[in-house]
């Protein structure tokens, strides 16, 4: 096969081709999955990214921003179930692509610690004005038999 | 035209390899939880290196909790792998597994 000019253009052509077509495709490069909780229903999701131009990336601490986002999405519970997906997206071939990281996981609120936060409610709410205003007996009772009806 | 031959033998030498990319294991149960394996997975085409989509990760995670509706899941293995067919396809892929523990944490509660 003789060496013609032309297939310096037709590499070339094919490199920009392959270039255009893998645009905005984004590829799965990790994925971990914790523990799933019981309780499946509140839903919290975070995301960061970071923009690569060249491979220039200087540092790898933009993740650590997923612990703060979803801490401040379950602020009196614990994140379980966590699913992390770490993937890459090309803009242009390897000139200009993104890493993000996204983690998805469920709230889960320790029933002990609403409990607690239930009674201390409930208890300065059902007081009396009598109570309130009077003996202690009266506050005694109060208290307790809001924690007896309360506690499983 | 040898060269040909011999580039097109190894590609379909080298067609159906398997290649693990990410794998992670959580915290699995006592012996006596470990009764129900569940199992999920889901996968997407790459065709020509254009994938089509990377939410088969969340559709193999629904999947598996589909499986376990009123328990918790623990000791799961995800495994994110690859399967090359030929050149420029290949399907990408997401393997969960792990056990259905149920009637635990009934002081749980969410929010």
């Amino acid at each position: 096969m003789t060496y013609r000019p032309e297939f310096r253009w037709l590499k070339l052509a094919l490199a920009f081709q392959l270039s255009l077509g893998t645009m905005a495709c984004t590829y799965v490069n990790a994925v971990s999955q914790t523990n799933l909780p019981q309780q499946r229903r509140k839903v919290v999701r975070a995301q960061t990214q970071r923009y690569i131009f060249l491979g220039f990336n200087f540092d790898n601490d933009y993740p650590y921003r997923l612990i703060d986002r979803l801490k401040s999405q379950c602020p009196d519970g614990r994140v379980r179930g966590l699913l992390t997906k770490d993937t890459t997206t090309l803009y242009f071939l390897f000139f200009f692509w993104s890493r993000e990281q996204l983690a998805e996981g469920y709230c889960v609120v320790d029933a002990k610690n609403d409990l607690a936060a239930v009674t201390v409610a409930s208890t300065a709410s059902s007081l009396t004005p009598e109570a309130q205003n009077g003996s202690e007996l009266d506050d005694r009772a109060t208290i307790t038999n809001s924690v007896e009806i309360l506690e499983p | 035209m040898t060269k040909w031959a011999a580039l097109t033998g190894t590609l379909w030498l080298l067609s159906g390899c398997v290649t693990v990319h990410s794998i992670s294991v959580s915290q699995i149960p006592v012996k006596a939880e470990r009764t129900k394996l569940i199992k999920a997975s889901a996968s997407r085409p790459i065709l020509f290196f254009i994938p089509f989509g990377t939410n088969y990760v969340e559709e193999a995670r629904q999947e598996l909790a589909a499986q376990c509706p009123h328990g918790e899941i623990e000791g799961l293995v995800s495994k994110g792998e690859s399967v090359g067919y030929f050149i420029g396809v290949a399907i990408a892929r997401i393997n969960l597994q792990g056990y259905c523990v149920a009637n635990r944490s009934k002081n749980a509660k969410e929010t």
